[in-house]
């Protein structure tokens, strides 16, 4: 920084510090009650760090007896990979087209795009609900897998035109076209080995945003077995059930930790290039 | 040079004769790719959006058609008083959180501008990881956290500053000021990842200069940095506004709109009209407000955004 | 043998403010194994007419012809070319020898080791043979220039087609490769058009130059001819460094037949054969080259003007001069020895075989010196 000091430097130190504090110190509550029994989870004897040999995993263990989470994470699994891969299907002709071609229409996808993104929700599930109910896909995997896919393709198509935009090279479609390929040879044979990372990228995104959901899930459904770990943690803590708080918080733990792991590693690797910022 | 008209070249080369089906045949291959999209919002979202304003001019309920009432819906919604206190409260929630994500994720973004690379990907990463939870998740974490018996702030009030802690989710404003802070907490790392690009983008020379020219720090903030930061601004506000309308699962979670109706969100309110009394032509009606509200934000961020390629998803 | 044929080619782009001519009725014949460069300010239209060529643009009107077959709806792989582009195009992921080969592989059933002899002969060629199984990102902007050109000359096409190929590349550089690419051109003989906006690059490199200006063609021929014999003002001050000097004149024509064309601070008496020439008096435009100028004291004051110098740039073997003629820039060029100071009078002359005369209205040539320009389709008629 410009006209550093030591003192200016500590205060740097300190600022992020406490930012650092901020935003772990909820997620260290919970993780401290995941690593222990649930009765010492909450004996307050146990103390803010407990002492070493208070921590066990048996929570994490104990998990999959308890409450189906097999079920559950099976299908978060599940619903988050199949959103993930139709929404790529979709969105990888949608954002080449709108990136690199000219065609009438191209504004109002534009629209569409912001339109959706902003758009509340949960109002919408009220008369998807009533369509899905005539098709039968209430209370279904494939229901919920629908209306996923539907809300995460405007991210996705946003994240790769970004990329289509800029991260290929300009006229390289048309050497590849006097190389000797058809226009769908091109992109096929030349555009998509390209962006394999910003489609990796763009697929670990859907998967986590899916992972995430909640809204859809909870309204499509009311059977246990085809509901989600988001889901589910809702209603064990809804329920009148004996709380295991350690069980609860380990599950809380497992539903966080992926997407935090990964988005944390991407913001290493991906940030620019991939989308507006 | 030419001074043809437009008409008068398009009629010179033929260009007049080009049908809806010409240009569809030069440019199959775009539709190509974009048709199967197209298909696939009008259906789970354009039509379901029409549907659900038609609804709202009927009495239906779920599985029930529903006969048509004119605009008795929004006579109800009107003189509902819990809507105009959700309603309230909702627009009172999203502009205090909105505001404290705006504020925390700019202040983490320049601190961490200052940052050498090394540590600042983790740092970044570590700070801005509440956004990464689901958001109901969230919720339960900070139920956990504020947890009258076994959260760890009543803990550390009672432990340290002798204090008993109100019930953070129950007794008078303190339902509305963790809902605040719970949200802030969640979401102000999307602040900060915008507020970073831009930051970033800023050429470290205009500091420099500015320096040399004898401004302090918080004058190079001032006038180096603010001026890069308009764009972004109403950026976050408008996707933020129409987003923080929207939330449901976090707030959900944490009160459920209670105790009672007391802290009872529109987006929560909406939920339980439709999936707990049933009554879906009236819950798209409390839908439209939220509508109202979120496509305010739209229309504002589509003018401010006239450049298409950045869309800061 | 590769002839390109451009008839009456026409392209116009429809924009949101409505439909532009990018291109007007060209029409061009290019003989077998010339040099050609389209060379005009930018969005005069010479990229797209090359890309029309290329199949990369559709064309609006008229018919673009190789060896007499017109090509108007086959597919840029079917027509036998190669192109060289501005950003160089270059595919990251593969290998430069991936890069030469892979038109060779998709388009032709050649087997590998034929492929790879023509690789390595192209690298050779480009001096780029240690680079082979380098990726594009690793390389210079010149190193992948030469890998660009490299993966043109290994197609061995009908016609090869740059597009700007040189203009990423630092001055000095520049030079080399130009001298290279005319040096590859003679080599192999293979019918080239090339694009640029650098009139010294299309004058060194051309067998003959093609001027464009917004979309119409201005002159066709060789460097000299275009030089010498400029068509128009346009392509008088667009060919040359310094560029031309232009003044508006009346020519007034005495009782007994002597001629005088008079500036805005000057006068000049043009001979009778000149006045004969140009068929009497009115209004021109009256240009000069700055080599054409001489400082010259002592020439006689009906054939010479005054003029305060302005700035004197020292180039090495000559020096610039920069004149103020009754307001107006005048520049000329003077042997190095020849150097007033800033704010002297001097006296400038020059030969009348020297100077070009335009039409005021038109602004087409009218006489070059002691003979008449042609008029000729060198510039396309506009239509009424």
């Amino acid at each position: 920084m410009i006209n550093e000091t030591r003192r200016s430097r500590f205060l740097l130190y300190a600022g992020l510090g406490v930012f650092a504090l901020f935003a772990l110190t909820p997620y260290f509550w919970v993780v401290r009650t995941s690593l222990l029994t649930n009765f010492a989870a909450i004996n307050p004897e146990t103390g803010y760090l407990p002492a070493l040999d208070a921590l066990t995993l048996t929570a994490y263990t104990d998990i999959w007896n308890q409450f189906d989470f097999v079920t559950f994470f099976r299908n978060s699994l599940i619903v988050s990979i199949s959103a993930t891969l139709i929404s790529l299907v979709f969105s990888i002709p949608g954002a080449y087209a709108f990136a690199r071609l000219d065609f009438p229409g191209r504004k109002l996808l534009f629209y569409t795009a912001v339109f959706t993104i902003m758009f509340p929700w949960i109002v919408i599930t009220i008369p998807v609900y009533e369509v899905f109910y005539v098709f039968g896909l209430i209370n279904t995997l494939p229901g919920i897998i629908i209306a996923l896919s539907i809300f995460v393709l405007p991210q996705t198509i946003w994240l790769l035109q970004g990329f289509f935009r800029q991260g290929i090279p300009e006229n390289i479609e048309e050497a590849a076209l006097i190389d000797g390929h058809t226009e769908i040879g091109a992109f096929l044979r030349i555009v998509l080995p390209l962006s394999a990372p910003a489609v990796g990228a763009a697929a670990l995104f859907s998967f986590l945003t899916a992972w995430n959901n909640f809204l859809w899930v909870f309204v499509l459904t009311s059977d246990a077995d085809v509901r989600t770990a988001t889901v589910a943690i809702h209603f064990i803590l809804g329920s009148d059930v004996l709380r295991e708080w350690n069980i609860l918080m380990a599950a809380v733990v497992l539903l966080v930790a992926p997407p935090v792991v990964f988005y944390g590693l991407s913001q290493r690797y991906v940030g620019e290039g991939l989308g507006g910022a | 040079m030419s001074q043809e008209t437009a008409q008068h070249i398009r009629q010179k080369y033929g260009l007049e004769e080009t049908t809806l089906m010409d240009r569809v045949r030069e440019n199959w291959i775009g539709y190509l790719f974009i048709v199967p999209t197209f298909v696939m919002f009008t259906i789970l979202f354009y039509y379901p959006i029409v549907r659900g304003i038609f609804l709202t001019f009927t009495n239906t309920r779920l599985g029930e058609a529903g006969s048509f009432v004119g605009l008795e819906n929004y006579s109800w919604l009107l003189t509902n008083d819990l809507f105009h206190f959700a309603f309230g409260w909702t627009l009172a929630f999203v502009f205090g959180t909105t505001l404290l994500q705006l504020v925390i994720g700019l202040i983490a973004a320049l601190l961490l501008s200052e940052l050498r690379s090394r540590w600042r990907d983790w740092t970044s990463a570590i700070i801005m990881s509440p956004y990464f939870s689901a958001p109901l998740a969230g919720g339960v974490i900070w139920m956990w956290f504020l947890n009258s018996d076994f959260g760890m702030l009543p803990m550390i009030l009672s432990d340290f500053l002798g204090v008993q802690a109100p019930s953070f989710l129950a007794d008078g404003v303190w339902p509305y000021v963790s809902l605040i802070v719970a949200q802030s907490w969640h979401d102000y790392g999307y602040a900060g990842i915008i507020y970073a690009a831009a930051i970033v983008g800023i050429p470290r020379e205009q500091y420099e200069a500015a320096a040399l020219a004898g401004a302090g720090r918080l004058r190079r903030f001032r006038d180096v940095t603010l001026p890069h930061l308009v764009t972004p601004t109403i950026i976050i506000l408008a996707l933020r506004t129409a987003w923080n309308v929207a939330e449901f699962a976090q707030p959900f979670e944490l009160t459920g709109g209670g105790p009672g109706t007391r802290t009872m969100l529109m987006s929560i309110l909406t939920y339980e009209t439709a999936y707990v009394n049933l009554q879906f032509s009236r819950a798209y009606t409390l839908g439209m407000a939220m509508i109202l509200v979120s496509m305010t934000a739209a229309v504002f961020y589509v003018t401010v955004i006239k450049d298409e390629e950045e869309l800061y998803v | 043998m590769a002839r390109v044929e451009f008839d009456n080619i026409t392209k116009v782009f429809e924009d949101t403010s409505g439909p532009i001519i990018a291109v007007e009725e060209l029409s061009l014949d290019i003989p077998d194994g010339e040099f050609v460069v389209f060379v005009g300010p930018s969005g005069c239209g010479k990229s797209t007419t090359l890309r029309m060529l290329a199949g990369l643009e559709t064309i609006t009107d008229g018919e673009v012809r190789l060896n007499g077959e017109p090509v108007n709806d086959i597919s840029p792989r079917d027509r036998d070319i190669a192109m060289v582009f501005q950003s160089y195009a270059l595919y990251p992921h593969k290998t430069v020898r991936g890069n030469m080969g892979y038109g060779l592989d998709l388009s032709t059933d050649l087997n590998d080791e034929e492929v790879d002899r023509r690789v390595v002969e192209a690298a050779e060629m480009m001096g780029i043979e240690d680079l082979l199984d380098k990726k594009p990102g690793s390389l210079s902007g010149g190193q992948q220039q030469r890998v660009a050109t490299g993966r043109a000359i290994v197609r061995e096409p009908a016609v090869f087609l740059f597009d700007e190929p040189l203009s990423n590349l630092d001055a000095q550089l520049r030079k080399h490769m130009r001298t290279e690419l005319s040096r590859i051109h003679s080599e192999l003989g293979i019918t080239t058009i090339y694009v640029t906006h650098d009139q010294e690059e299309a004058m060194t490199m051309a067998d003959r130059i093609v001027i464009l200006n917004d979309g119409q063609l201005q002159q066709v021929g060789s460097p000299k001819q275009v030089y010498y014999r400029p068509a128009n003002t346009f392509v008088a001050d667009f060919i040359g460094s310094p560029s031309m000097n232009f003044f508006d004149v009346d020519l007034e024509v005495a009782s007994d037949g002597t001629g005088t064309l008079v500036g805005n601070g000057f006068t000049y008496s043009v001979s009778d054969s000149l006045v004969d020439l140009v068929g009497g008096d009115g209004e021109y435009i009256l240009s000069i080259r700055p080599e054409n100028l001489n400082v010259d004291p002592s020439a006689p004051s009906e054939r010479s003007f005054e003029a305060t110098v302005d700035v004197v740039e020292v180039i090495g073997s000559d020096n610039f001069i920069y004149l103020d003629v009754a307001g107006k820039e005048c520049r000329l060029r003077a042997p190095s020895e020849t150097e007033p100071e800033e704010g002297d009078v001097i006296t400038v002359s020059f030969d009348e075989a020297d100077l070009h005369l335009f039409d005021r209205n038109t602004e087409e040539a009218l006489v070059h010196g002691h003979e008449r320009a042609e008029s000729t389709p060198k510039v396309i008629e506009q239509e009424a």
